[in-house]
């Protein structure tokens, strides 16, 4: 009797075990979840990238911070040729958060072995004609120092493109310190770096460069950079002499054809009103009559 | 309101039009040829991402639910050259001393147009689907662009009585109505992707909404599109202005 007891309370389990799903070990600093996806809109100001240009700033950028054919003029030449604004949206899907490992994430560039959860990701475009994606790692790592390290001391800030690379940070980062951290090394570096300036934000941070801080830029730059409570990106702006560049925020893509222009309301109202004065101006007639 | 007096009415105006070929020909055969002539000359050429919404399929696709609308347009003719022959032959004064009121004179052009709209979309779906020009369409998206169009009319016929009102004769009033039809036909139709600042303007326009909404059906849009219930909302309020502004207008200036 015992032991037919037994089995069933064994098989009960065995039943009961099917519901559960396990969860890879994850970091407390990993923010995201496996079923999370997340959207954005990049709005590009064409009309405020003249000074940029003229200026032919993209020279000391590359002499700085190395962003390769992901530069900014890029993403400007990518998108400008659409008028409408926001020009592009993005997603990311398919979050597959893998296990927390030690090693050296940021070979070649930095041999510094570092403690991170790597998440397989999808990124995605979509705009009213075509849509694209691709996959991609990305590594969450555990502390805030190496935070710096895997932004190459915040040279990925000063592109969009290359921020893809720190999308998810850890939440546990202390901005004020990475702040400090990262004025001390551009302290160390000196010449041009010594001419930026940060401020940590609750989420984030601000980076200043002045007039002339990179010699041929002839107006400020000023780069925002804020995450969300997950630690997923949800701001990046670019100014330049104060007028935004480019702009990426949290933005849904609705087709064309799903669209209510905000003229619909406007012309509804107006109807509206006419339609109104119509019936007391047929009353007033009525009564007259 | 007596609708056995309203069906006489109905069936005397669809009498008088068949009596006059001309106008018969521009309300029935004009979007046939239309059809036909472009089912032609674009049945075959293919495009990808074609106008606002970005669709792909053949040109001739994306005419039709501008046909369809403009179609609707043409409804304006008949209703001018009515009402202003009415008034000049003296019908309107003859009417007067019946026991026919001015609502029932009203209520029987508005219907017998109504059912002059159904004709037009029949004939066009048909031959529209033998061209293979509405491969997209859900049957319910076929119902409502009845619906639209049906509604669409009340408007046309708006734009008809205001045009009688300011018309001294019926030769008038064929030209008068032309003030209405056209820009709409060029601006709102919906048979070429305009630019932006020109899309501000048609959107001042009834046909705006019809073809926007037809548009839309005939890409097969799933129902719970909100676009399509703006257009919806939006043309019964255009409609029921014009159609009040008409009578008024109408019953003000225009009998006499």
């Amino acid at each position: 009797m015992k032991s037919k007891n037994l089995s069933l309370v064994v098989l009960g389990i065995l039943m009961f075990m099917s519901f559960i799903s396990f969860a890879n070990a994850q970091g407390s600093y990993v923010g995201v979840q496996n079923s999370d996806k997340f959207e954005w809109a990049l709005t590009l100001n064409t009309e405020n990238w003249d000074t940029y240009m003229t200026d032919n700033l993209e020279i000391t950028l590359e002499n700085l911070f190395h962003p390769g054919s992901s530069n900014l003029t890029s993403v400007f030449y990518d998108w400008s040729a659409i008028a409408t604004k926001p020009q592009s949206y993005w997603s990311l899907t398919n979050l597959a958060i893998g296990t927390e490992t030690a090693g050296q994430i940021l070979s070649p560039d930095d041999n510094t072995t570092i403690t991170s959860t790597p998440i397989d990701v999808t990124f995605g475009w979509i705009i009213s004609t075509d849509s694209g994606n691709w996959e991609q790692p990305l590594y969450v790592v555990n502390d805030t120092s190496s935070f710096l390290r895997q932004t190459m001391n915040l040279s990925l800030a000063f592109s969009f493109y290359t921020m893809f690379d720190v999308f998810i940070v850890p939440t546990t980062i202390n901005w004020v310190s990475f702040v400090s951290d990262f004025l001390g090394v551009m302290g160390s570096k000196g010449g041009l770096y010594q001419n930026i300036s940060a401020t940590a934000q609750l989420n984030g941070y601000l980076l200043d460069v002045p007039a002339l801080g990179f010699e041929n830029n002839s107006v400020a730059i000023n780069v925002n950079v804020k995450y969300n409570s997950k630690g997923v990106l949800s701001l990046y702006k670019f100014s330049y002499g104060g007028q935004s560049l480019l702009e990426f925020v949290p933005g849904t893509y609705i087709p064309e054809n799903e669209r209510v222009p905000d003229q619909y309301i406007y012309m509804f109202i107006s109807l509206s009103i006419i339609f109104a004065v119509e019936v007391l101006v047929y009353i007033v007639i009525r009564k007259r009559s | 309101m007596k609708l056995r007096r309203i069906l006489a009415l109905v069936k005397v105006q669809y009498k008088s039009l068949i009596r006059v070929p001309t106008t018969l020909f521009i309300i029935l055969l004009l979007p046939v040829a239309l059809v036909l002539i472009f089912g032609a000359a674009f049945g075959s050429i293919y495009v990808e991402n074609y106008g606002w919404t970005n669709q792909s399929g053949t040109i001739f696709e994306f005419l039709v639910p501008g046909f369809i609308s403009l179609s609707g347009m043409f409804i304006a003719i008949p209703v001018a050259l009515a009402f202003s022959e009415d008034r000049e032959q003296g019908m309107l004064k003859r009417i007067n001393t019946t026991p026919t009121t001015a609502a029932e004179f009203m209520s029987s052009h508005i219907l017998s147009n109504m059912g002059m709209a159904i004709i037009q979309v029949a004939i066009i779906f048909v031959l529209t689907f033998f061209m293979r020009g509405m491969r997209k369409i859900t049957p319910i998206g076929i119902i409502l662009s009845f619906i639209f169009m049906v509604i669409f009319t009340l408007s046309t016929v708006g734009f008809g009585l205001i045009t009688a009102t300011i018309s001294k004769s019926p030769k008038a009033a064929g030209g008068i109505v032309w003030i209405f039809m056209l820009p709409q036909q060029m601006l709102a139709s919906n048979l070429y992707p305009l630019p932006p600042e020109t899309g501000l303007i048609s959107m001042f326009m009834p046909l705006y909404y019809a073809s926007d909404a037809l548009t839309l059906l005939f890409n097969g849009i799933a129902l719970s599109n909100m676009r399509l219930w703006w257009d919806f909302l939006i043309l019964i309020m255009f409609s029921l202005v014009l159609i009040i502004a008409g009578i008024l207008l109408f019953q003000k200036y225009g009998r006499t």
